[in-house]
Parts: structure tokens; C-alpha cells; sequence
């Protein structure tokens, strides 16, 4: 049968086997573009169809997928994000990383919607993709180097105009938190697609495209893209983006209850209003943006006095502020915009980085790791010194560096002795710069996200900006409901392949007016259908998580947010009530209540019959 | 006469520039309202215009106004003496 023509998108999805040395072309069929949209779509439905479950997550079995979507590199604005799909070495789940950038755009452009890589080489290897002539090229000569070092030879001896993804030297050896890093200072950092780049002796990919998507309608998508447009100049929000980014809510989170600090004591923190936005601003020097996005969030701080002197890098985000910020007690900027570097050129997830820092500062602190298990280090609250030797500890895996390496979830294991009352994660994710004890809905996806305590998967604006309306964030009754809505919605933005900076800028409608305008295909004209979608991606992830193993018993937070009320305003006393959220969750999901898994009947709703047969058959479909 | 209580308001760095003032102590009567803040004892200070520009962006859910660290969104909440109010851009983390 003949394929109907694919407006929008590439057409075409590159895998390439590193064991062999072989790669194919395939088309991108409409099968997969109507069900899944793209981007996170795509690569969630791809690990379902073509993993093999229980395998390690380092070996050549498992798959790293860079996918984009319908609207990737054809004039609109902040859709060029690219999404990384594997098993994760970090949870064991199903995962997915997003990187900013102009890789994605550049991918689309050679003419791909997915990049698939499978195997492992031989040597250090570099997939060098000019459109359609892929070349499989030895990496030896750039193993070891730091990301910007790899970024600039590989470039010089391809093409200057090329993008790339590369890994540092913790994806190398494979630190289990490290990251995908792009253009420098972008990182998809979270989940250790680093490390399973590193795993499969893959150091980049450097691509070149000269082609471009054909639209359905050109005229009416560029009249949409001019509407969108208005809508970010009207709104206070994309001005608040552009001056600061991220950056400018640093201290008004902490006056809502998040930028926990301590490693989630949540102490008062002294001199937190270095943190305030006018401070900040201060360092800018100038900006930048990723692929055709008027957002251009980017904000390239310099430091100009004290033993950072010199440095001119991308803005610590939010979490990178926090990471290496409030979680250590440490209001430094200049300490912090350091260690920010640090991460980037070692690859290393800042979150994840932090956290296990943290982790480390606690256990030193409660006497549990001795100063001589740490190297000699002298970890205080406040001190950001040691922790710049940590960073290259972990990156290289060197004395604690190589425990703390592990994630806070396995190195809590390795040294006992009580020390995983003090490890922040969920499902093996370090968690990031919220507090579920100060938004309940927000924390309930923290604690059931598909890829661990992730803040992206359920980013709770009714919580915590009070936005589209505002929900009390203490209270728990109908937070499974919201949960559920808002980790939908996010995963339809994320399926067309949106930042999800300017999300609420951009009506679903508009959205699907744009999809409909470049791709042609009425489904995508109604927004129940994409709510459909949304639905059906979230409940494949969590397929994938039930075919490793992963129930109810998994969906939790550490014991801190349990059990430890909250010593500071405004969540003075809140604990995080888990049995009840849950509860409520799966009810709201149409899940088995007490095993946290998609019913047959869920499952069936969403046109997902093959998933639930399969789950049937391994004997995790819960009956009823 | 009315009894009077005193406030403290913050304007965070882009509404800061807008207004002209970065934080102002005021003495206010007792429940006075968020909208009464906006509408009537903001435009002494920041001027008639900017005050209801603002107060529409509060409407809207544009801008964020954080009393002792709890959203605001009811624009006939009464204000009590010794209020901090941190007034700021709808942003978003991540």
C-alpha cells in the first residue's frame, strides 16, 4: 500500500547499528505519526515496539532514539526541541531527555524525524550524517576530551555549519547521570543518556541538512506563526523569559515553599536574596536562543571579580541555581555559575550532580561518611569549594566520585549504614528544585512520573503560578485529577515537539491549528483527539516501566517528604500524604488501584490492545 | 477615621523598572483589598495609569502578587498589618 504524502514532517527515520557499522532509512509511517504525533511520541512508541525487555541499560541491546516533531525547523517558534528516548541506567524506566539548541532543527533539515542508534562500536566512534550519506568515523582521537574541546574539532573536520550532540568524559565512563550535551552549553541532561552514548562507545553525532519540510498549507501556517507571535509580545510572561529566563524566579519559588535548601531540611536560607532576579540580571552580558525561538532565554553571565574571575557561560537555569545553590546552603553566584561550567564541559547532569553532592554533604555532616571517605574533603554546608572536586571526581570516577557516580539511589546502597534516609530521589531520579510537601499535585508526579522525580512531566502551573487557575497546593482532594490533566497536556506539547517555557502562551488550539496548517491530517484539528494522544503516550511509557517490573511500590518519595513537616512559610508543618494521592491518582487514570498498573479495559480505550496483550501474556495486566 | 496598618510591597526587577520603585512601606486602613491596593492606594505612588494596567495583568493571572508567600488570586482579599507583598511576572520554572 501506498503511504499517503507526509506533510511536516522529514518522512524518514535514520537507524544506525553501531556493531555493524550499517544503517537503514525507513519511512516514517502514518500509522506512527497519527498515534503519536513525534518527539516524545515517537520515541516512546519506538522503545515499545523495539526493546527487548530486562535488558542492562549499558548494553549494545539498548537503544537511544533523537527524535523532533511536526514543527521542528519550518518557521515556527520554540518547536525545535530534540527528544532523547532510552532505558534508562539511572531508573531502570522507560526515559526521556530534552535538548534545546539547533540540533533538532538541523536532524529535521537532513531529513529525519528520528535518529535510532542501537549497538555498540568497536573504538570511540562519530556518526557524521550529511543528509543522506551517513559515515560511521573514528572517535579515538577526541576520547577523553571535554565537551567544548570535542564540539570544536569535530566541527572543524566536518562541516562549520553542522550541529552536534556529543558527551563528555563522565558519558565515557559511564557516570550514570551523565549527560547529552549540544551547542556548548544545551544539555539533554537528565537520565544518563550520556552514559549510554558512552556505553556504546559513541562520543557525537555531527549533523548537516540542506533539505525542508514541505508544508500543507504554508500561507495559513505562516499567518499562525505571526499569531503566535502576538500572543508571546502581549504577554508578560515571554519579557520575564527574555530578560532572565529561568533565573528570575529563583527567589520567588523560595518564598512559595520550593528551592528546597539542605538537601530538603528546608532551612531558612541566609542571604537568599542574591538570588533575586535584579542581582542576577547583573551578570548578563548577552543573550541567545535556540533554533528560531523569539523567546531567546539564553543569558550568557560573566564573572568579573574573586577566584572565578573570567568566565563567560550560559546562565545557571533555575535548577542549576538550586543544584549547586539553596540544596548545598550556598549563595555564591559566581561558586555557582563555576561549577555550572564544570558540569557542562565534563557532561554531567547539574540536578543529578547536585544532589548527589548534597547527599554526600549530609552523610558527612551526620557523621556517616568520615573525612577520610571522602577524600580528605572538608563537605560544610555553605562551601561550594569541595564540591568543584567532587564534580571532577564523579566525571572521572575517581575515589567517592566513583560511588556518588552511581546515583543516590545505588550509592545509598554501597555505603549503608542508614544512608539512604538521606538519598532525594524517585525512582532513582535525584529530584529536582521542588518541595511536594508545598504542592501536592506537583509532588504526585514527582513521586509517579514514568521516568522518575522528574519536574517536566507534570510541571503543576495551577500549583504554583496559579495558572490557567489557581488550586490550593496544600490540599489533596481532586490532586489525582490534576496531576493526570496536567502530565497529559505536557506530554501533547512535548508530542508536537513545544519548549515548554512559553507553553502557556500557546493555546492548545493554536497548537492544533499550527499542526493542522503544516501536517494536513484532520485528527489533528481536534483537541480531544490530541488529549487522546497525550493520554495514549503517557499510558505506553508506563506500559514500558510494567514490562520491567515497576508497580505501585515504585511510585514514592523519600521518607523526608513523609514524614518530616516542613520548618519554614508558607508549608510550615505540610507533609507529603502519598498513600491517599496515590490512590486518588490511579483511580483518576483508570489504573488498578493497587498496583499502580493500566487496566486491559484503560488500555484497550486508548487503542492500545497490543500493549495490553503483551502485558497479558507476561502475566502483569491486572484482571478485572 | 479609619485604622490604619502598614505593608510592605516589592516590585521584582522588570515590574521594578516599570513602576520606578522597588519596594514601598505604606500605611493603609484596615482590610483594605488587593483591588483597593491596585486601584486606589498604589497610584498615589506609581501613578493612576500603571496601577490599573497592573491590576488588569493581575486579573489576567499575567503578573503574580505572593502575600507572605501565598498566591493571591482574589482581588478582594483584605490585607492585614505587617503584609509582605511580592508582586511579579507569571514565570515558570524548569
Amino acid at each position: 500500500m501506498v503511504q499517503p504524502k507526509l506533510y511536516g514532517y522529514a518522512g524518514k527515520i535514520l537507524w544506525a547499528d553501531l556493531s555493524t557499522k550499517t544503517y537503514k532509512v525507513i519511512e516514517t509511517s502514518i500509522e506512527l505519526v497519527k498515534n503519536f504525533i513525534g518527539a516524545r511520541g515517537f520515541g516512546a512508541k519506538l522503545l515499545w515496539d523495539y526493546m527487548k525487555p530486562g535488558i542492562d541499560p549499558f548494553s549494545s541491546e539498548n537503544m537511544i532514539i533523537f527524535s523532533v516533531g511536526p514543527l521542528a525547523a519550518v518557521g515556527a517558534h520554540s518547536t525545535s526541541k530534540f527528544f532523547v528516548s532510552f532505558k534508562s541506567p539511572l531508573t531502570g524506566t522507560y526515559f526521556r531527555s530534552v535538548g534545546g539548541g539547533n540540533f533538532g532543527a538541523e536532524m529535521k533539515l537532513a531529513g529525519y524525524d528520528a535518529i535510532i542508534v542501537v549497538g555498540k562500536a568497536e573504538k570511540p566512534t562519530y556518526l557524521w550524517v550529511q543528509d543522506d550519506v551517513i559515515e560511521f568515523k573514528d572517535a579515538s582521537h577526541v576520547w577523553g576530551a571535554i565537551t567544548t574541546h570535542t564540539t570544536e574539532i569535530l566541527l572543524k573536520e566536518t562541516d562549520r555549519d553542522a550541529k552536534l550532540v556529543t558527551i563528555g568524559p563522565a558519558g565515557e565512563n559511564v557516570v550514570r547521570f551523565a549527560s547529552i550535551q549540544t551547542d556548548d552549553t544545551r544539555s539533554a541532561g537528565r537520565g544518563g543518556g550520556g552514559a549510554v552514548m558512552g556505553s556504546k562507545n559513541l562520543k557525537a553525532i555531527v549533523v548537516k541538512g540542506t533539505g525542508k519540510p514541505e508544508l500543507y498549507n504554508e500561507e495559513e501556517f505562516e499567518k499562525l506563526v505571526e499569531e503566535q507571535l502576538d500572543l508571546y509580545h502581549k504577554n508578560p510572561t515571554f519579557h520575564s523569559f527574555r530578560s532572565l529566563g529561568t533565573a528570575s524566579v529563583v527567589y520567588l519559588f523560595y518564598t512559595l515553599g520550593h528551592f528546597p535548601t539542605y538537601n530538603f531540611k528546608q532551612l531558612e536560607l541566609d542571604n537568599v536574596e542574591r538570588f533575586k532576579p535584579e542581582v542576577l540580571a547583573t551578570y548578563v552580558v548577552k543573550t541567545g536562543s535556540c533554533y528560531n525561538c523569539a523567546m531567546e532565554c539564553w543569558h550568557f553571565f560573566k564573572t568579573s571579580k574573586g577566584p572565578y574571575a573570567g568566565i563567560i557561560w550560559d546562565k545557571p537555569e533555575y535548577e542549576t541555581l538550586w543544584s549547586f545553590g539553596g540544596v548545598l546552603g550556598v549563595t555564591n553566584l559566581e561558586a555557582i555559575m563555576y561549577a555550572n561550567m564544570l558540569c557542562d564541559i565534563y557532561g554531567l547532569d547539574t540536578i543529578s550532580a547536585g544532589v548527589a553532592i548534597a547527599f554526600a554533604y549530609e552523610l558527612y555532616e551526620k557523621g556517616i561518611l568520615s573525612k577520610s571517605e571522602v577524600d580528605g574533603l572538608d563537605l560544610r554546608w555553605g562551601n561550594l569549594e569541595p564540591a568543584f572536586e567532587l564534580i571532577r571526581k564523579i566525571a572521572l570516577r575517581e575515589g567517592i566520585g566513583n560511588i556518588l557516580a552511581e546515583g543516590v539511589a545505588r550509592a545509598a546502597e554501597i555505603i549503608g549504614r542508614g544512608a539512604e534516609r538521606f538519598a532525594m530521589h524517585g525512582k532513582g531520579l535525584e529530584i529536582p528544585a521542588y518541595d511536594p510537601r508545598s504542592a501536592k499535585a506537583h509532588g504526585l508526579s514527582l513521586a509517579t512520573s514514568n521516568i522518575g522525580a522528574s519536574h517536566m512531566i507534570g510541571w503543576n502551573t495551577y500549583e504554583i503560578s496559579g495558572f490557567p487557575e489557581k488550586v490550593d497546593p496544600f490540599t489533596i482532594e481532586g490532586k489525582g485529577a490534576l496531576a493526570k490533566k496536567v502530565q497529559d497536556t505536557t506530554t501533547i506539547y512535548e508530542a508536537i515537539g513545544f519548549c515548554l517555557f512559553p507553553r502557556t502562551m500557546i493555546p492548545l488550539d493554536l497548537a492544533s491549528r499550527m499542526l493542522y496548517a503544516a501536517t494536513g491530517i484532520e485528527e489533528f484539528k481536534d483537541i480531544q483527539y490530541l488529549f487522546l494522544v497525550g493520554e495514549r503516550i503517557y499510558n505506553i511509557e508506563r506500559a514500558f516501566n510494567v514490562r520491567e517490573g515497576f508497580t505501585r511500590k515504585d511510585d514514592t518519595l523519600p521518607e523526608r517528604f513523609l514524614r518530616e513537616p516542613v520548618p519554614r512559610i508558607p508549608s510550615k508543618g505540610q507533609v507529603f500524604e502519598l498513600d491517599k494521592l496515590l490512590d486518588d491518582y490511579y483511580i483518576a487514570r483508570g489504573w488498578d488501584v493497587n498496583t499502580g498498573i493500566p487496566t486491559g479495559r484503560k488500555l484497550e480505550e486508548l487503542g492500545l490492545q497490543y500493549v495490553a496483550e503483551e502485558l497479558a501474556k507476561l502475566g502483569r495486566l491486572p484482571v478485572g | 477615621m479609619n485604622e490604619r496598618v502598614r505593608i510592605y510591597i516589592e516590585f521584582s526587577w522588570s515590574l521594578a523598572q516599570k513602576t520606578g520603585r522597588k519596594f514601598i512601606w505604606l500605611d493603609i486602613d484596615r482590610d483594605s483589598k488587593i483591588e483597593d491596593l491596585f486601584l486606589k492606594i498604589l497610584p498615589s505612588v506609581i501613578g493612576r495609569e500603571i496601577g490599573e494596567s497592573l491590576f488588569k495583568l493581575f486579573l489576567n493571572g499575567e503578573i503574580l502578587v505572593i502575600v507572605n508567600g501565598i498566591l493571591v488570586v482574589d482581588p478582594l482579599t483584605k490585607l492585614s498589618d505587617g503584609d509582605k507583598i511580592y508582586i511579579q511576572p507569571m514565570a515558570f520554572g524548569g
